[in-house]
């Protein structure tokens, strides 16, 4: 079946002129193909496949407490791990594997922890609670590829995974 | 990622994506294509030299895109199938006064961009008038008027 492209006028001319019909229409297939991956590419950026959006969002759930994070990072651009506890007592504890916590520096946690201390392989966060308490973690992903690794809030596992963009 | 790497990334980038748009892309450089191409322009050097300000990683970043282009010269100037590739060759639209309009829609040239380019080239009034127009590489118009005509 002719398309559009294949109707491209076949004309004589006097012009010096390396003009070339097949590779124009190539080249028109090639636009098109083009403009048909960069709009894909277009709507996977603002579904969140690059990160902030939709399928980016990662909510998990570790007994009371609920994390919420982004699973495709940026490279350098900060992201936020929000932690919503809730049946806490007098302290919450949150902890990060020190290998999952190379990948990244952190610019700022909020509300400020009561103490930070590395035990074994993890570094450990106290926060001072009162049944409920919402904790943010600043993070800026300072190296690319695949992280996870094993989080525990309140000597609760739960795993968590990311992808950082370069 | 290594600031050589980088240039080359961004300048393969914008060959492919420029190829993709189309000749008349930024051919015309209205003051909102202008103002479009700084906005391109700002984003291209906070992707290529980061929060790296260094005079050398400038210098890098020069030598890399301007050594590419350079390469790419040389390529094309050997390879005339690269060069095509590339750039494209130049298509002829306008033919004895007749607009070729599967061509013009193709390569989005309207009947205005060709009366305009005829206009300021040769100071022609009418479709009439153009022997030739001609859609170049660079995505100028160029018009071959009617002898005694122009």
């Amino acid at each position: 079946m002719a398309t559009d492209v294949d109707k491209t006028e076949i004309i004589k001319h006097s012009l010096e002129l390396d003009e070339d019909i097949t590779l124009f229409k190539k080249g028109i297939y090639f636009q098109r193909a083009g403009t048909v991956l960069m709009f894909i590419f277009l709507i996977c950026g603002a579904a969140g496949a690059f990160g902030t959006g939709p399928i980016s969002q990662q909510n998990l759930t570790v007994g009371a407490a609920k994390i919420e994070s982004e699973k495709f990072l940026r490279f350098k651009d900060e992201t936020e791990l929000l932690f919503r506890l809730q049946q806490v007592e007098a302290e919450a504890q949150i902890a990060f594997p020190t290998e999952y916590l190379e990948h990244f520096e952190v610019t700022n946690i909020m509300p400020e922890p009561i103490s930070t201390e590395i035990v074994g392989d993890k570094v450990v966060y106290r926060f001072a609670a009162n049944d409920k308490a919402v904790i943010r973690f600043f993070l800026s992903p300072g190296q690319t590829g695949s992280v996870e690794g094993s989080l525990s809030v309140n000597n609760q596992p739960v795993h968590i995974s990311h992808f950082i963009y370069r | 990622m290594n600031p050589i790497l980088r240039g080359v990334i961004i300048y393969v980038f914008l060959l492919i994506i420029f190829r993709i748009t189309g000749k008349r892309t930024l051919s015309n450089t209205t003051t909102f294509e202008l103002v479009l191409l700084l906005i391109i322009s700002e984003v291209t050097q906070q992707a290529m030299a980061g929060e790296d300000f260094s005079i050398i990683t400038a210098f890098l970043l020069i030598s890399t895109l301007i050594g590419m282009d350079l390469l790419f010269s040389f390529i094309k100037t050997k390879s005339k199938l690269f060069d095509e590739a590339a750039e494209g060759s130049p298509i002829i639209v306008v033919d004895k006064g007749k607009p070729l309009k599967n061509r013009m829609r193709l390569s989005r040239v309207g009947e205005e961009d060709i009366l305009a380019s005829a206009r300021l080239l040769h100071g022609l009034e009418r479709m009439d008038q153009i022997k030739y127009a001609v859609l170049e590489t660079d995505g100028s118009i160029s018009i071959v008027p009617f002898e005694g005509k122009g």
